[in-house]
């Protein structure tokens, strides 16, 4: 579903394509050629956060959808929010093996 | 009456023997059998009829209650306490509850059967009037309950049939379910049994207890809680479990009603500000499902989405996914939280289920 291009949609092709990805989809995602909304990429963050929590507590790899979300994030020129920064250090944190408890998740604003 | 009765009870007391008159033991003067069984049934009839006045009373005092709206508070704690005021109703089965008050007032038909009885031994003609039209009641009540016993479609549905439903029911699963816990009770005892017959010391094959030293074996294990093997949270914030229990069937409950599609629509952009997990029994996983296929044109080979349902494909898709998600990653978690408020976990129906 979100491999089509949604011209000025980035969000709708985001979403759909992370929706491919949790439902067996493993085609990559450019994140460079998104352009996200503030609130859909804080979000897209967040549900991110989850999702690398979940692979890596089982002992599976980072996704590489998940690890270039991160890069990509990052690398914002302006960077973007702090929130959307707080969730990708804890992805982060997550692949070093900090572990992390499950009620930290359920916080949105993570500063 | 009575005092012929004191009479010759202090003459028997007191050595005379009574004779003639005296000697002849009270007769009952009171009414006859046919009256004091009337009045029973008409008592009876009252009965049953004030006490489904006064639960009626009560009814609409809970009603009143429940239609009470929360004036204190924020919206999402009015909105929680009106949730936990329907849990409450479908926990304590208010519905049948009040499905027993015409139960009742039917046990009030009584009435009829009364003066049927009482008035056949006055005048037969004016009875059969009085049987004819109670009968004609029983007959049609009895028919109603045949109809609706095997059909749950059927309007006239009365407490009875699904009494009567449930029964049939019991014969074929229920008595599978009640052979199972008699099997587990027996297992049970016969395990404790054992432990009474076995010698007192030195004795193994406890399995996970390990050797038995002959100390008392309490009656409960305790459970591990949660957290025992985690570590302790980052952010000082408290989880609210049960708020976010009330919020999602809240959520749920408004998704499965509503069928206006700007009310859906406003529910779908709600649904990723509230927590889900594994221990919600309900969700609305499967219709969000449907509702994103809806917004896609397959005509083409490659499904794209209708470039007028771009803003339902992303609200419904959000939602989608972050239901989806969270209920997957909290599943195991939410079991242990549950140990810690006290409340039951279901089993998971996560994402697999629309695999399938």
């Amino acid at each position: 579903m979100g491999s089509k291009h949604y011209e000025g949609d980035s969000d709708l092709e985001a979403t759909l394509g992370i929706t491919d990805r949790v439902f067996g989809d493993s085609e990559p995602m450019f994140w460079q050629n998104f352009s996200f909304s503030v609130p859909h990429h804080a979000w897209m963050g967040h549900i991110l956060l989850y999702r690398a929590w979940d692979v890596l507590r089982k002992g599976e790899p980072l996704p590489d959808d998940i690890k270039e979300f991160v890069l990509h994030s990052l690398r914002l020129e302006p960077p973007p929010p702090a929130l959307i920064v707080a969730d990708c250090l804890l992805i982060i944190g997550l692949v070093l093996g900090i572990k992390l408890h499950i009620d930290d998740l359920l916080v949105v604003d993570k500063r | 009456m009575s005092y012929d009765l004191l009479k010759f009870v202090a003459g028997v007391q007191l050595g005379t023997v009574p004779t003639g008159s005296d000697a002849a033991f009270p007769e009952w003067t009171g009414p006859n059998s046919i009256v004091v069984r009337v009045q029973t049934i008409l008592y009876c009839s009252l009965a049953a009829s004030l006490l489904a006045a006064f639960i009626a009373m009560l009814g609409k005092q809970w009603l009143n209650r429940y239609a009470q709206v929360e004036m204190r508070g924020s919206v999402i704690d009015r909105s929680r306490h009106r949730q936990r005021k329907m849990n409450g109703m479908v926990t304590w089965h208010f519905d049948f509850v009040m499905e027993c008050l015409p139960f009742m007032l039917r046990a009030a038909l009584l009435l009829g059967y009364a003066l049927s009885d009482y008035l056949f031994s006055i005048n037969r003609v004016v009875a059969s009037i009085i049987i004819g039209f109670t009968s004609f009641g029983l007959l049609f009540y009895f028919l109603i309950v045949s109809a609706t016993t095997p059909s749950y479609n059927c309007p006239f549905q009365t407490p009875v049939s699904l009494i009567l439903r449930f029964l049939i029911r019991f014969d074929n699963e229920h008595k599978r379910y009640l052979k199972r816990t008699k099997k587990w009770f027996r297992n049970i005892f016969s395990r404790k049994k054992r432990k009474q017959t076995r010698p007192k010391y030195g004795v193994s094959g406890l399995g996970r207890f390990g050797k038995f030293d002959g100390s008392n074996i309490g009656d409960h294990i305790e459970l591990l809680m949660a957290g025992s093997d985690q570590p302790s949270p980052l952010f000082d914030k408290e989880t609210d479990w049960q708020g976010y229990v009330l919020d999602s069937n809240c959520i749920a409950w408004m998704f499965e009603m509503s069928m206006d599609s700007a009310v859906t629509m406003a529910i779908m952009r709600f649904i990723p500000e509230v927590v889900w997990h594994a221990g919600i029994n309900i969700t609305p996983l499967e219709r969000l499902y449907d509702t994103v296929l809806e917004c896609f044109d397959r005509s083409s080979g490659r499904p794209a989405v209708i470039p007028k349902l771009r803003n339902k494909a992303y609200l419904s898709g959000k939602a989608l996914l972050h239901l989806a998600i969270q209920r997957k990653c909290i599943g195991d978690e939410f079991d242990k939280a549950m140990v810690q408020v006290d409340l039951q976990p279901t089993p998971h129906h996560g994402i697999q289920a629309l695999r399938g």
